[in-house]
């Protein structure tokens, strides 16, 4: 990526304020992926319609075969968490045919003109969290039920007020060094670049801060974030908004590293921007 | 479509230039990502890499500036069009011309205007009248409805600015030799049948159709069994609640109006700039689906577009998608095109190293396209690790993958070859059109849904189809699925088709095996009976069609009935036949005994039934190869109409195409497996071999192992 063009708002002016920089390592966005996604693309979800708790089909259609699967669902919560272990090749979803078609209705009014992806899928997750007749099993969108959809504005301002340009880094380790990064950019309170930062040199999570702050500093702006981990630590706790508690209790035993403040200390000021 | 007058025209092999027929290998840079400055090397490293043509998009919210002005270089020099076209004449490269107005492309709006997808009265509209809203980043929007007329006079505007500036450098007065009516047209990668788009303009247009096809609404009351007073109180289907074959019908109407939708929208994208001077070249299509069924329709596109393409960015592991997608469309289209092809990858996917890329190409190129465009060949914003970077200089590793891909191509004439093919095998339009209404249910973010699990592709299908035995919308598919799995095992070379194919292809080919159930329509059932009439043999089944749709009867299939029904009939320890129908054996073979396969004279040629229907791929303990037990009752069919295998080998997991032309032969063998596979293979009137990679010889048998995820091609001696 070359810098000047990136930093010429009139030629990419049509991006702004989104991600006007976008350079990642294609070996560690690989293994992000792998991370992130891989996983739950390799499950094949077993997804059952009812109408007032009459199945009306299945998906895939050899499911109800392989399964024996019931010609009335009287309580899609408890057949849900039933079915799983039966299914075991990954989550089960049961859906009230006029819920599902409301549900997804209803999220895309909820749509307001600005809103960015990550409010609009704040919505949707909180929207289908809600939906009593959408049982999800395990249930990403739990973790997202009641969430202020301002949650991720609030956090970009938190690491750049108006008016400033901060950074974001966060940096994984396994035994052979930098595993996979993320650095971002952030403008008054918007994010503007996604990168990573370069892998050769990366030892471990309790020393590479040296090497890696000044270096992202130089290429970006002032870090207002920047965390170092090893790759087990995220394995163990994982992502999402209900673990800020258990990723909290992680940085008081040392098990990561933040610089320049602290998580805690992030985590007060998001709060107080919602 | 093509006009004997286009100084531009489609040709089998690419693209027919003043007096010159050049293939058609070309990539996408993006002039307004990219400084001014860079531009020369960008285009002198396309011209590097051996490329001819080159594929931009031309955004309307780039060059937007407020409503109604425009900057075409004005303002910012990155911008300027004319100048862009001007530097890619001066670097010899013809120039794909795409201007929208959906671009996509990762820009903020999908290239429109804001002010345009936040106009509710622009808007598409779910079946519950909500807006269609994408999910996309960074911004979700709004997506606009092509039954909008609001919309096309937002359209006017801006291609009454953009057009004058491009009509000048049409070729030959400039590089411009084709044009893109809009991009992806695909109900925005919504394409479920009540999900979208309930906008009164759709609405009303439905409606119209309906009176041209039944002319007046008495017609249409008996057919669906309605009262309706007049078309204007026709509302279309919001949810599937079929009971009876006759409640059928308005579904399989709405289907139709939207196959109708997208091609209308296409015919007036094309018909605006046409009328803004952007003629004498051809127009195309790029389809988002690499195997489009409905609601796409590649046949009826390309009787208004001259090329109907389709958009792929595939993994090696999705090797057999390429292959059915390359199968089908370089046997429907005039030019097997690929106008958007994986190069690189978008900012949210995972990227992929250059050997994956050189799998991915290959195996399209091998399996009968004939036509790329690399998208993309720069790095930009939102898009990464492509042959050259943002500044024009190579990335070392990708661009000696297409640098070395071109110059085979252009050495071995690849543009001339065609797969060596004798079989087709047809899937109805009716019952893929049947498949696409017969949904209880779907999530219009199915692909967001897909980072939680994945997603079968038959989605909340109905279980059984209303008064029929069979249930067609789930059974049709894995009935073509066992012919395509067997002949692969067998080495049988098809290429695949549906209804839309003319009687002149299907006349090509010796066997037609098509799926067919009790009813099936009339059009398709005459075409077939003329090819059976003309000397060909027809494998179908697993029922002989007695009627169309609509209940009337088909009499040219007649034939006796069978002797009885069983509920299964194994063919091997891992496949069997469910609710089979028995006939007495044919004459030919005839000892009295009850049969599945039941064959008959029919004119010149043959009609074979085989009369079961086939267990799903995910009930058979080997999947797809399972179903190469049908191959023992397939071979003397085949061996009837004079099909033989044109090679043998001792590894089924590696896959063979034949491709040959006037001058020249090549085998080409594929690994689509993480496994190291050694292979013998033995073809048939041929000794001898170069490997077109390393100039290895190979004399006799053909003896290699093939790395994880390669094609490997070798040209046969004479």
């Amino acid at each position: 990526m070359n810098n000047d063009v990136s930093r010429n708002d009139d030629v990419l002016g049509i991006s702004a304020p989104w991600m006007q920089v976008l350079q990642l390592d294609p070996t560690q966005w690989g293994r992000l992926y792998n991370l992130l996604i891989k996983p739950n693309r390799a499950a094949t979800g077993l997804y059952i319609l009812h109408d007032a708790g009459k199945v009306v089909t299945a998906t895939p259609n050899y499911a109800p075969r392989v399964l024996g699967l019931p010609d009335v669902i009287d309580e899609p919560d408890v057949a849900a968490e039933e079915l799983y272990p039966l299914w075991a090749r990954g989550p089960v979803v049961i859906l009230e045919r006029t819920a599902l078609k409301q549900a997804f209705d209803r999220v895309q009014r909820a749509r307001t003109d600005g809103d960015d992806i990550f409010t609009f899928l704040i919505k949707l997750a909180d929207i289908l969290a809600n939906e009593p007749g959408m049982v999800i099993h395990p249930n990403p969108f739990e973790a997202w039920r009641d969430i202020p959809p301002t949650l991720p504005r609030a956090f970009a301002r938190s690491i750049a007020p108006e008016g400033t340009k901060r950074s974001a880094l966060v940096a994984i380790y396994d035994d052979a060094g930098l595993y996979t990064s993320l650095l971002l950019g952030f403008e008054s309170g918007q994010l503007t670049q996604v990168t990573t930062a370069p892998m050769a040199g990366g030892v471990d999570w309790k020393s590479d801060q040296a090497r890696l702050l000044p270096l992202a500093e130089a290429r970006f702006s002032p870090i207002a974030l920047g965390l170092f981990m090893p790759l087990s630590l995220v394995e163990r706790i994982g992502l999402g908004p209900r673990s800020a508690a258990r990723w909290l209790d992680a940085e008081q035993r040392g098990e990561l590293i933040c610089r320049p403040g602290s998580l805690a200390e992030l985590a007060r000021q998001v709060v107080s921007d919602l | 479509m093509t006009t004997t007058t286009a100084t531009v025209q489609v040709a089998p092999e690419g693209l027919r230039i003043g007096d010159r027929v050049w293939p058609l290998y070309s990539g996408s840079v993006h002039y307004w990502r990219h400084r001014r400055e860079d531009w020369p090397r960008l285009l002198q490293n396309v011209r590097l890499m051996g490329f001819h043509f080159l594929d931009t998009y031309f955004p309307w919210n780039v060059h937007e500036t407020s409503p109604g002005k425009f900057d075409f270089g004005e303002i910012v020099p990155e911008k300027d069009i004319a100048a862009f076209l001007e530097a890619c004449q001066d670097h010899d490269l013809f120039v794909l011309c795409r201007p929208g107005p959906h671009i996509n492309s990762e820009l903020p709006f999908f290239g429109y205007p804001e002010r345009v997808v936040n106009d509710p009265e622009i808007q598409m509209r779910t079946a519950l009248g909500a807006p269609a809203v994408l999910p996309v980043a960074n911004i979700p929007i709004a997506a606009p409805s092509y039954a909008s007329e609001k919309f096309y006079e937002a359209v006017a505007e801006y291609f009454d600015a953009v057009a004058p500036v491009l009509s000048r450098y049409i070729y030959p007065r400039g590089p411009i030799v084709a044009v893109q009516s809009d991009n992806e047209m695909s109900l925005f990668f919504r394409t479920r049948c009540y999900d979208l788009d309930y906008h009164p303009g759709a609405i009303a247009a439905y409606r119209r159709m309906l009176v041209r096809k039944y002319g007046d609404i008495g017609a249409l009351n008996r057919l669906y069994g309605s009262g309706y007073a007049d078309f204007d109180s026709v509302e279309p289907p919001r949810d599937y609640l079929a009971q009876s074959r006759a409640e059928l019908i308005p579904y399989l109407d709405w289907a139709e109006y939207q196959e109708e939708y997208i091609n209308d929208g296409l015919v007036r994208i094309r018909r605006m700039l046409e009328a803004r001077g952007l003629t004498g070249v051809p127009y195309y299509h790029n389809y988002p689906t690499f195997y489009p069924e409905a609601p796409f329709r590649m046949g009826a596109l390309e009787e208004v577009m001259d090329i109907a393409g389709v958009d792929a960015y595939p993994r090696p592991d999705q090797y057999g998608m390429v292959k059915r997608g390359a199968q089908f469309t370089s046997t429907m289209s005039r030019l097997p095109f690929i106008p958007e092809f994986g190069a690189g990858t978008w900012a949210w996917y995972k990227p992929q190293p250059p050997e994956d890329h050189l799998f991915n190409t290959r195996t399209a190129f091998i399996h009968g396209i004939r036509a790329i465009n690399y998208y993309m060949l720069a790095d930009r914003d939102r898009w990464l690790n492509t042959p050259l970077h943002e500044d024009g200089t190579p990335r070392e590793d990708m661009f000696a993958i297409y640098q070395r891909w071109n110059a085979q191509l252009d050495q071995l004439c690849w543009h001339e070859l065609r797969v060596e093919r004798r079989v087709l095998i047809l899937s109805p339009r009716l019952y893929a059109r049947l498949r696409y209404v017969a949904v209880e249910g779907s999530i219009p973010y199915d692909w967001l849904m897909s980072f939680y699990c994945a997603l079968p592709g038959d989605f909340f299908l109905s279980t059984s189809t209303p008064e029929t035995r069979d249930a067609i919308q789930q059974q049709f598919q894995p009935w073509v699925d066992a012919f395509r799995f067997a002949l692969d095992d067998l080495g049988v070379s098809y290429a695949l088709a549906d209804s839309d194919i003319s009687d002149d292809r299907l006349a090509a080919y010796s066997t037609v095996i098509v799926p067919t159930f009790e009813w099936l329509d009339r059009e398709l059932a005459d075409k077939l009976d003329r090819y059976a009439r003309g000397g060909g043999h027809v494998l179908c089944g697993p029922r002989l069609p007695t009627t169309t749709e609509t209940g009337d009867p088909i009499a040219v299939w007649s034939s006796p009935p069978p002797l009885k029904t069983a509920p299964r009939v194994d063919l091997g320890p891992d496949l069997w036949l469910e609710d089979v129908d028995l006939w007495a054996q044919s004459e030919r073979e005839g000892d009295g005994t009850a049969s599945f396969v039941h064959t008959f004279a029919h004119g010149l040629g043959q009609i074979a039934v085989i009369a079961g229907v086939f267990p799903h791929p995910d009930l058979l303990r080997e999947k797809e190869h399972s179903y190469r037990q049908i191959g023992p009752v397939l071979v003397p069919l085949l061996a009837a109409a004079g099909v033989a295998t044109a090679y043998t080998r001792n590894n089924l997991n590696v896959d063979i195409s034949v491709l040959s032309s006037a001058n020249r032969r090549v085998i080409c063998l594929a690994n689509p497996t993480p496994d190291a596979q050694p292979v013998s293979v033995q073809v048939v009137n041929a000794a001898s071999f170069r490997d077109i990679d390393t100039g290895a010889r190979s004399i006799g048998n053909l003896n290699l192992t093939l790395t994880p995820w390669t094609v490997s091609i070798w040209e046969i001696d004479p």
